[in-house]
């Protein structure tokens, strides 16, 4: 067992875990893409996405190209708090294995 | 508190989305369709012009040089796409992953193209017929990291290359026998041609509904 205070609870949640592990595989993803990859509805996306960035880990750009797109990025810190994430998750399987 | 199996749930998930991530698909739909129609058009004109009365001298530019500028067509087609849809996803055109798609690749793709130098004393079936098996072991070389549809491509061009080739290697004295142009055209239309349409069918991006969400943070 292992405590999860060293867990970032805002990553720990497995719809938002794999949005920042699509964000950190990219610079930046579309909407429509993240939605497609993920299967999520339009109203969950929105709600982790939103989570995400009021946390300070992901960013939004929306551009006008052939029609209006969001596009949506890990910042400095998202990309940071994902590798600790990992990290921490590495030490758990590995402490457990001993 | 969080134990073990709950760690390697987790990074299950994180493993599997990445390897989804890397997916590549080094031949866009759009292209398929493209080259297909090419391809098939080429095959029709070319083996139209082989049969009587123009049946003459079997030489490279009734054969090589035509499907040599439908590769170079094609290919740019497909760059072009490819280097729309990266940026579309604001990625690098040349990507990790394309460079790995291309030297994946390009091997193959290069031992086919050095097959026009074989001594096939103008046997054409047989260049067309290796042109299609260094094709599909091209596309294979990439299937790791390619869609279903690209790995099934690739399968049917091994397929019909390797017939073709132990086909041709059986039936050497009617292989012979036959209009070599003819028959090159034929193959290269069957294979290149519907090959290529039936992927670019099953490729196909499907319409997304709901284009925008209705609030973004």
């Amino acid at each position: 067992m292992f405590d999860l205070e060293k867990l970032d609870k805002t990553i720990h949640e497995k719809g938002r875990l794999g949005i920042m592990t699509l964000l950190a595989t990219r610079p930046s993803w579309a909407f429509q893409d993240l939605k497609a990859e993920l299967k999520m509805s339009d109203g969950n996306l929105i709600t982790h996405l939103r989570t995400l960035h009021d946390a300070g880990h992901v960013a939004v750009t929306k551009e006008m190209l052939d029609r209006p797109q969001t596009s949506y990025s890990l910042t400095a810190k998202g990309r940071k708090s994902f590798q600790e994430y990992l990290a921490v998750l590495e030490q758990i399987v590995k402490a457990a294995q001993r | 508190m969080i134990d073990r199996s709950e760690a390697e749930e987790h990074l299950r998930i994180i493993r599997s989305l990445m390897e989804k991530a890397t997916i590549y698909r080094a031949i866009s739909a759009e292209a398929a369709l493209i080259a297909g129609a090419l391809s098939v058009v080429t095959a029709t004109a070319g083996h139209w012009l082989a049969a009587p009365p123009f049946d003459a001298p079997h030489d490279s530019f009734r054969f090589a040089v035509p499907w040599a500028a439908v590769f170079v067509v094609a290919t740019g087609a497909n760059l072009f796409l490819l280097r729309r849809d990266a940026q579309r996803r604001g990625e690098l055109v040349i990507s990790q992953r394309m460079q790995l798609a291309i030297r994946g690749m390009l091997p193959a793709l290069l031992g086919g193209a050095l097959c026009v130098l074989l001594p096939t004393d103008g046997g054409w079936a047989a260049t067309a017929s290796l042109w299609v098996l260094f094709y599909g072991i091209s596309l294979l070389a990439a299937s790791h990291f390619a869609p279903k549809s690209i790995c099934w491509l690739g399968r049917a061009f091994f397929a019909a290359g390797t017939a073709l080739a132990v086909g041709g290697g059986f039936l050497c004295d009617w292989w012979r026998g036959t209009n070599q142009v003819w028959a090159a055209h034929l193959i290269m239309g069957g294979t290149f041609g519907l090959f290529h349409l039936a992927y670019a069918v099953c490729a196909w991006p499907r319409k997304k509904t709901g284009a925008l969400p209705p609030s973004e943070p």
